[in-house]
């Protein structure tokens, strides 16, 4: 009787594909990209506490040039309005003129990332509170990535709203509904916020294997809550300190 | 309104404390990301005070384990 032995030679299986961590990735606009396309990625990134130093001021740039492009949209939008259409939180301080323009700029561009420093001790605490394992470093490497995100998002439905407004600008819709389009309009950061609130729930929630319990625990649900806690503590500061910046300003 | 304009002089006042101290401890002040670091640090100090404070936790390279078989051992000068 013949015995055959197989000879079984080693297959190199192709390796799971991810994102290679070189400086040229994180670069702004790799990091982008990343934000879009992989967040698992980014949000491994921001674990590592070397990498936070250079990943927050890019995050933060990626922010302030979406919100700047986003805030001269609006004033541009706006100055080619009718009186009757500029919705009735601006109506008194707008004119076309360059002080309400920079008033409105820099409400949302100061606004929305100020407030996250107005956040970040009460984010501290709630993650401390639920127990995770996170520094205030990555505490603020998280809010600035949701808010990277938010921007990102922002500059995704942008060209869309500038497309609506100004088709019912130049076929002349009624005022009535050309200023709700422009309070739509005002709205928009916080339509596109739902994004970077769902990518920091996400990050936060990648978190809980740091949990002392680990993902099954009661602590898991706790979290969870914390964090949505975090999310509408944000969204009520939000609001508050761009109109706050605004009237100051205008 | 007196109360916040004085408290925005205090505020932007710590941010140039604070960009200083961000500027000394980048090193790299001459890059465009080196002086958007400085710049944005005075209107959103919060951010990087967290970065400044931060215990410095070794890198790769620092950490990695030295090789006592090594040849290198007998180049260095001295008793050895």
């Amino acid at each position: 009787m013949n015995n055959t032995v197989l000879l079984l030679e080693p297959v190199d299986l192709p390796a799971a594909e991810s994102w290679p961590a070189t400086a040229c990735q994180r670069s702004v606009l790799g990091l982008a990209e990343l934000l879009l396309k992989d967040r698992r990625s980014a949000d491994e990134l921001l674990r590592d506490e070397n990498q936070q130093l250079d990943l927050i001021p890019r995050f933060l740039m990626i922010a302030l040039a979406s919100f700047t492009v986003y805030a001269w949209a609006m004033i541009l939008l706006l100055d080619v309005a009718p009186h009757g259409a500029i919705p009735t939180v601006l109506a008194d301080g707008w004119k076309l003129a360059l002080r309400p323009a920079l008033a409105l700029w820099l409400a949302y561009a100061l606004g929305l990332i100020a407030a996250t420093g107005i956040c970040l001790p009460s984010f501290y605490f709630y993650g401390l509170l639920a127990g995770i394992k996170i520094s205030f470093v990555g505490i603020v490497g998280h809010t600035m990535k949701g808010t990277a995100s938010t921007a990102i998002m922002l500059m995704g439905i942008l060209p869309i709203y500038v497309a609506v407004a100004l088709g019912m600008l130049i076929f002349g819709a009624p005022v009535p509904e050309q200023q709700a389009i422009f309070t739509l309009g005002l709205a928009l950061p916080f339509i596109a916020g739902l994004w970077g609130v769902y990518s920091l729930f996400q990050g936060f929630m990648r978190l809980a294997d740091t949990l002392p319990g680990g993902c099954d625990g009661k602590r898991y649900c706790f979290l969870r809550r914390m964090t949505l806690a975090w999310s509408a503590c944000y969204t009520a500061v939000t609001p508050l300190m761009i109109y706050s910046l605004w009237s100051h300003l205008a | 309104m007196d109360l916040l304009n004085t408290s925005l002089v205090l505020y932007l006042m710590v941010g140039a404390g604070i960009a200083v101290a961000v500027y000394l401890a980048d090193g790299d002040g001459k890059t465009a990301e080196g002086r958007f670091r400085v710049l944005s640090a005075v209107p959103f100090w919060p951010l990087y005070v967290p970065l400044l404070l931060r215990p410095n936790t070794p890198t790769a390279e620092n950490t990695e384990p030295v090789r006592r078989d090594s040849a290198c051992f007998c180049h260095i000068p001295g008793r050895w």
